[in-house]
């Protein structure tokens, strides 16, 4: 290879790539150099200094992060020079740091401890000079929500300021200068932090300078055991370690070695909680009164069996993992011989994955998007429905520089501001604006059989950059597929991934952490596993009708929560008419009307697969031993008392298996319907998703329920003005039903649009939009 | 091991002997096949005791294993620490730089621990042959170096006292009194007991030609220690791959070539006096100084360190949370215990705790000679011969 070097590392040669740092080709051979501000997760800083090596020829002593790696070029790791060097940057941090490791959280896993170790300081004449008097007082910030900063801790490596800006793309954190004289930590404008509460920066933080308020105090880091997971909040599948001690998760941590290079969201990272909330269900009940496990058992399978099949349905909330949404699937086929099955997936990514057109590479590992030279974003504000996503678009942009971005959406997000080719829509033209795409690439490609209106003009730059681009990462926002025309919108999306499939990855984004798995499962319209039905008539769109005209009299729930899908009065007629068996984790409105209750563990407690947007499986593992049965044991235990006894080698059988794939549809241009949504007034309401909320059981985490702890009606500030409304007044919203909310006046809504979030706790955007539907017309009068 | 016997004609019979009895010294099962008095072919079953003390080890690091090492050989634990300390120091390369005061501490604690295990070893086998007046004195003699152990780290049994890089403290005031009374009145009653049996009618017929084994099997069973001295092979670990300051002390290395009890029996006694001698010697030599070596990479600060300079503290931390880091490589170093050669076999990967650990326990070889010392003995020589092995089943099932 042209490529290769040869390199002398204190006296020894290696061979290393001409873009390596020094750094890296001695890591890679075992070769200890100290860095503290240097992380796998964003590359080098230049901060610390102290990673320092000797070339031989140069006069001074380099930064081996920084340089790269030159043909011949000799380097010594532990001359006199480099210790000399090195020796003084850490004085300089050991100067003033605190005699606070007996009470630091970081103390056991601290970066500066190990370096004082390894390079074994054993004195320090700079702090042997200083006069103790003019020790800083430096800011403790006790008034930041989630994270705590404590500026004494500090050593400047700038590590957080970094991550903030380049992986996380919010970059809140910058090193300020203050009144004593010198520089600290703090937020841009000085004011509390307030930003997504992801807490990398506490994960990146060398030292205990950063740390999660959450967790303060509660355990020192070597007392924890640490349990590789799988994040239940959304898709993504992020690989997490939960931080257990005496049966109670402590805190989560994520390696740099998982998939998900360390990161983790609000949820992922600060929202463990959830697993011991006060709202977990951990008794059986049989018609609101606690029961023991027989008896509810027995007592559903005797409801079960008074009806007939077709008078049953069943609906997973794609929360439960692989195994159990598997049985789930069978206890339907084998023993009640019913096909009424559907899934929270079915109001969305069914509607794309049933139409995938053949050829379309559509289940695509994330470290793809790195590789792609242009992202195509469409529909959804990715970094509040799978964060991860944003992450990856920070480091295909930002960070690596390399691909280019296209946003289609009806407003200005976070990606945008990595810069960004925008495509604006009008709300509710998903399904015309799409084909209106398609055929604009078509016409490019000089492909026919994409017919459109034209009645939208796409910009020229965003068709050159599609049609030249050679590696495409097409992303689907999950809110574009949950419109009522979902189905539309999802054809015209497949046809341009057809249209674009020799190069194209497709990704579709889902806040449900396991959808995948029920499409696998066959759970969702459309999809079975071998030898099961495929086609039947029921689907949870047509719910609310079939308990109307008395086709469905029982209803069994895995884990969903159906005020999560539909409007407080649908969900409401719909439980009150049929007889309901709820499988759930967590206390919701659902659970009052249940006839029987069986109780699930929490994804903490839990054993399985989960099939994240990857189409991976990921591994659940418990962490928190618990009372509550598994799942599946409860699954299987019905189905037996029902009749069929379903082997539990089976279950297993199936979900053997690293990563799912689906059936692919078909290879025609489908035609679209661009007929959009019909807004009644002039002001457009979406029901939008929110970062902090994954389903309703996430608010019961305190992670979430600092950072966003209500539901917030955005709107423009013009429009604000003209309803006279102040950012946090009271606003009045009515769609099909009202709500009263707090206003959030963000520039980056345009004129007459509102948007509210998805998943309060104690409240139900459905009442605005109507069932599964995410659109509304709004009219906003000044609320009390 | 582990064998099934079967009987072919009427004439034998198998025999069970332990876990639980109180000749077997420990949880020792042995099974026999007997042909009236005679043992036709005998087997040592062991284990009972196991507790994984190799596989904790690869879980702990260097600094937390050392009290486990007291729980090996429990009637001679400050050898053991001594043993094992030798080891992660030879693997640390700091051997060489341990403190002369602490390598003579070490010395004297070894030393003491060989009359101590040497005088439970001659009285519960002198009890088991139906001597019971040696008991009661060898236990009043071994009270005394039990009371000085416990003046020096204030336990009786298990003492953690010999640490990685020399001893836990220094010796406290009227200790060294304390053993200069102690070997001026050792000899004189190692005497009695050589007046209570050596000559003893009774003794001799029980030790002399019973559990013979040669020079050469004792050799290729590659039991150690006094057991292989009884047997006429002069290889003492302190002579002749010298470790500690024992090239600059004066002793003699017992040999005795009859390979019966008799012969093991002479060796322990004359070792015990040798014993005694290395301890007059180390009253003379033992100098002043630092007792722990100062090497804050591998062993703790001083206490006023820690509370004043941050990045002694920070290394603390880093010390007892991780573990010291011992550079990448391995090692084996034996040491001669009472019962025999204790080896520790440490692979070190670089992080800070051991890859593995391996022990060489000296009670579990020489059990495995057992058999062939036994062959075509009588029945009541098992317990002759379990006496003069001298093992332990703490170090024996590790």
């Amino acid at each position: 290879m042209a490529d290769t070097v040869k390199i002398k590392i204190n006296g020894k040669e290696y061979e290393a790539s001409k873009d390596e740092s020094i750094l890296d080709v001695a890591r890679r051979n075992g070769i200890y150099i100290p860095a503290i501000c240097y992380s796998s997760r964003f590359g080098a800083i230049g901060a610390c200094r102290v990673c320092v090596v000797e070339i031989v020829g140069m006069k001074k002593p380099m930064l081996s992060c920084a340089v790269k790696v030159k043909d011949g070029m000799e380097v010594l790791t532990d001359s006199e020079p480099v210790v000399e060097a090195r020796n003084k940057v850490v004085w300089e941090w050991d100067k003033f740091h605190p005699l606070q490791c007996g009470v630091c959280d970081k103390s056991g896993e601290c970066d500066l401890q190990d370096v004082n170790y390894d390079l074994n300081i054993t004195n320090n004449p700079i702090e042997e000079e200083a006069d103790p008097v003019t020790i800083p007082n430096r800011t403790i910030h006790y008034e930041w929500p989630i994270i705590h900063h404590d500026a004494n801790l500090c050593i400047q490596c700038r590590r957080c300021v970094t991550i903030c800006d380049k992986v996380v793309n919010f970059g809140i954190l910058k090193l300020v200068k203050k009144d004593w004289g010198g520089k600290e930590i703090d937020t841009k404008d000085g004011s509390p932090l307030d930003c997504e509460f992801c807490g990398q920066c506490v994960s990146i933080c060398p030292t205990g300078a950063m740390s999660s308020r959450l967790f303060k105090y509660k355990a020192r880091a070597w007392e924890m055991e640490k349990v590789r997971t799988t994040c239940s909040f959304c898709s993504s599948g992020c690989q997490m370690d939960l931080n257990v001690k005496d049966n109670k998760v402590l805190r989560v941590t994520s390696e740099d070695d998982t998939p998900n290079r360390a990161n983790l969201c609000n949820l992922g990272r600060f929202n463990y909680s959830v697993v011991e909330s006060k709202n977990t269900i951990s008794e059986y009940y049989v018609n609101k009164i606690k029961t023991n496990r027989d008896s509810a058992v027995s007592q559903a399978a005797k409801i079960l069996s008074s009806y007939k099949p077709e008078e049953i349905a069943g609906i997973a909330g794609c929360r439960e993992t692989l195994e159990e949404q598997y049985a789930f699937r069978v206890l339907f086929e084998r023993a009640l011989k019913s096909s009424n099955v559907d899934s929270f997936a079915a109001t969305h990514i069914a509607k794309f994955y049933s139409v995938l057109p053949k050829g379309v590479s559509a289940l695509n590992d994330f470290k793809d998007i790195e590789q792609s030279d242009l992202i195509l974003s469409f529909g959804g504000d990715v970094a509040n429905e799978v964060p991860r996503l944003d992450w990856q678009f920070t480091r295909a942009v930002k960070f690596l520089k390399k691909a280019k971005l296209i946003t289609a959406y009806w407003r200005d997000t976070k990606v945008d501001t990595l810069g960004s080719i925008p495509l604006r829509y009008e709300l509710g033209d998903e399904a015309k604006f799409a084909n209106s795409l398609a055929a604009a690439i078509a016409k490019a490609l000089s492909v026919s059989g994409i017919e459109s209106n034209g009645s939208y003009e796409i910009a020229e730059d965003a068709i050159e950059a599609i049609t030249s681009a050679n590696s495409i990462s097409f992303v689907i926002g999950q809110e574009a597929l949950e419109r009522t025309n979902g189905e539309e919108v999802a054809k015209a999306l497949a046809n341009i991934s057809l249209l674009l499939k020799d190069k194209v990855k497709v990704y579709v984004a889902s806040k449900y952490n396991n959808s995948y798995g029920s499409l696998y499962a066959g759970l969702a319209k459309g999809f079975a596993p071998k030898g099961m039905h495929e086609d039947r008539e029921f689907s949870l769109y047509k719910l609310p009708e079939l308990v109307k005209n008395g086709k469905i009299k029982a209803l069994v729930l895995l884990n969903a929560d159906l005020f999560t899908v539909l409007s407080d009065e649908d969900a409401e007629y719909v439980l009150s008419n049929t007889d309901v068996i709820l499988f759930d984790s967590y206390k919701s409105k659902t659970q009052q009307f249940a006839k029987v209750i069986l109780p699930t563990p929490t994804f903490a407690s839990e054993d399985g697969h989960y099939v994240n947007m990857e189409g991976k499986l990921n591994k659940v593992q418990h962490a928190i031993q618990t009372d509550v049965e598994p799942t599946l044991t409860n699954i299987i235990e019905l189905s037996t008392k029902i009749g069929y006894s379903l082997p539990k080698g089976d279950v297993n059988n199936f979900c053997n298996i690293e990563s799912i794939s689906l059936e692919t549809a078909s290879d025609n241009y489908l035609s679209v319907d661009e007929q959009g949504f019909g807004f009644g007034s002039d002001i457009k309401g979406a029901v939008v998703f929110s970062k902090f909320r994954s389903g309703i059981f996430s608010s019961f985490g305190e992670g979430a329920s600092i950072a966003s702890s209500e539901p917030l009606l955005e709107m423009n500030p013009e429009d604000a003005q003209a309803f006279g409304l102040e950012d946090g007044s009271l606003a009045k919203v009515e769609g099909e039903g009202s709500l009263t909310l707090k206003v959030k006046i963000d520039e980056k809504m345009p004129k007459g649009y509102v948007a509210v979030p998805l998943w309060y706790d104690g409240y139900n955007a459905y009442n605005l939009s109507g069932s599964l539907n995410n659109l509304f017309s709004a009219k906003i009068t000044k609320g009390e | 091991m582990n064998k099934t016997y079967e009987v072919d004609n009427t004439r034998e019979v198998i025999l069970n002997v332990g876990p639980q009895h109180p000749a077997t010294h420990g949880v020792l099962r042995y099974v026999l096949k007997l042909d009236g008095e005679r043992i036709v072919e005998s087997d040592p079953q062991v284990g009972f005791l196991h507790r994984g003390l190799e596989k904790l080890a690869e879980n702990m690091t260097y600094q937390q294993f050392n009290p486990y090492t007291d729980r090996l050989d429990y009637l001679a634990a400050m050898n053991n620490n001594f043993a094992y300390d030798i080891a992660v120091e030879k693997l640390l390369g700091i051997d060489k730089d341990i403190p002369p005061r602490a390598e003579y501490i070490r010395v004297i604690m070894a030393e003491l621990g060989r009359i101590a295990s040497h005088l439970v070893w001659l009285a519960t086998h002198a009890l088991d042959i139906g001597a019971m007046t040696v008991f009661l004195y060898c236990f009043r003699e071994r009270e005394y170096i039990l009371d000085m152990y416990e003046m020096a780290c204030g336990n009786r049994l298990t003492y953690n006292y010999i640490r990685i890089g020399g001893v836990a403290r220094d010796l406290p005031e009227g200790f060294m009194d304390k053993l200069k009374e102690f070997v001026k009145l050792f000899p004189p009653r190692l005497k009695e007991y050589h007046t209570l049996l050596s000559k003893n009618r009774i003794w001799l017929k029980r030790t002399k030609d019973v559990g013979y084994i040669s020079r050469e099997d004792a050799i290729n069973y590659g039991i150690a220690g006094p057991c292989t001295r009884g047997s006429g092979v002069d290889w003492d670990l302190r002579r002749d791959v010298p470790y500690s300051v024992y090239p600059e002390l004066d002793f003699e290395v017992p040999v005795y070539p009859e390979g019966d009890v008799y012969a093991r029996y002479l060796v322990r006694m004359d070792e015990m006096l040798q014993s005694n001698r290395i301890l007059e010697q180390c009253i003379e030599k033992i100098p002043d100084g630092p007792v722990m070596i100062d090497d804050s990479r591998y062993v703790w600060d001083a206490k006023e360190k820690l509370m004043t300079e941050n990045f002694s503290l920070m290394k603390h931390f880093v010390k007892v949370v991780k573990g010291i880091k011992a550079p990448p490589g391995e090692v084996y170093v034996g040491s001669e215990n009472p019962k025999g050669e204790l080896g520790f076999y440490i692979y070190s990967d670089g992080e800070g705790k051991p890859y593995r650990l391996k022990i060489r326990s000296p009670s579990f070889i020489n059990i495995s000679a057992m058999p062939k010392m036994l062959k075509g003995g009588y029945i009541a020589d098992v317990i002759s011969v379990i006496g003069s092995l001298d093992f332990v089943f703490g170090e024996c099932d590790r």
